[in-house]
């Protein structure tokens, strides 16, 4: 009985500052852990607008810089003159622009995110005429 | 007969337990993070890339498109193909720079084809890790027709990648 009573304060001690590391350890790990979660959630939004730019300008090149293919693509979208945007489920969208000078089509293609960020564009040019019989 | 049975909880083995729990918190959290790292960085660089192919795309269409212009003016000059091929020649050079300038992109190789009734432009685009083969197809009254090839090359050796075969001659399998 004596060993425990002398023993007692030792393991309380150990305990308290075992719970205070752990406390402490666990706090930073969960910081990195959210640090993480959030790498990957820009991370995913970054790949879905390089993959969205890229189809959206595949699509508008094929068409000689024309939007008639991305309107067939996608009837959802709205067409203003000059731009034609996308609107994705997470209020997340993509505007195609083109421009005609001369015998190219500029072409730019930005995603931005809900508030109106700037994630990812693509700039290129069309040329106009691209096979021998028109 | 005094020995007592001790019971409850030993010194430091809760120590262990938790120095144990936190080592697996600590390698689990700096993994994802690793892990997590590693797929921006593979994000980024993709997107960078196919941006980079985009960009040199257009400004293989802006040539295209001089060219086009280019050869209609000199037709309505002369009307003759070997002059139009000497002229290109002559010119061609100068207006390719202009256009790569303004990128600071280096066209190279640029040669010109003749055949009997169109003559070929052939130019590099090289961009970081690819470079875009580009053919213009020239035909005097008619459109200028693009032909386009890209071609990525492995990156240039940084002298820390791991051997294939150890100094024994055994297959490396650290990766």
């Amino acid at each position: 009985m004596q060993i425990n009573r002398r023993r007692t304060p030792l393991v309380l001690m150990e305990l308290i500052i075992t719970i205070l590391f752990f406390s402490v350890v666990s706090a930073l790990c969960t910081q990195i852990f959210l640090k993480s979660y959030q790498i990957r959630e820009d991370s995913d939004q970054y790949n879905r607008a390089v993959r969205a730019c890229s189809s959206v300008t595949e699509l508008i090149i094929c068409d000689g810089g024309n939007f008639n293919t991305l309107k067939e693509a996608y009837p959802e979208g709205v067409e203003n003159s000059d731009t034609f945007t996308i609107e994705t489920n997470d209020s997340e969208c993509v505007i195609a622009t083109h421009t005609r000078e001369g015998k190219t089509v500029k072409i730019t293609v930005s995603y931005t995110d809900g508030k109106g960020n700037d994630i990812y564009t693509i700039n290129t040019s069309c040329y106009k005429g691209g096979t021998e019989d028109e | 007969m005094n020995k007592q049975k001790i019971s409850g909880i030993h010194v430091g083995s809760s120590s262990i337990l938790v120095t144990f729990v936190l080592l697996c918190l600590i390698t689990f959290a700096t993994l994802s993070l690793v892990t997590v790292k590693g797929n921006e960085k593979l994000g980024k660089d993709a997107g960078t890339k196919i941006q980079a192919y985009y960009e040199a795309l257009g400004l293989a269409n802006d040539i295209c498109s001089q060219c086009d212009t280019f050869s209609n003016n000199i037709v309505g000059e002369t009307g003759d193909l070997d002059d139009l091929a000497n002229q290109l020649f002559n010119r061609l050079p100068g207006e390719l720079a202009q256009y790569t300038a303004k990128n600071d992109i280096p066209a190279r190789a640029i040669t010109v084809t003749e055949d009997s009734d169109f003559l070929i432009l052939s130019f590099e685009l090289p961009y970081d890790n690819f470079i875009l083969y580009t053919k213009v197809k020239i035909m005097p009254g008619k459109r200028c027709t693009l032909d386009i090839e890209a071609q990525y090359s492995a990156p240039a050796p940084t002298g820390k990648e791991t051997p294939d075969i150890t100094e024994d001659g055994h297959p490396n399998l650290l990766f």
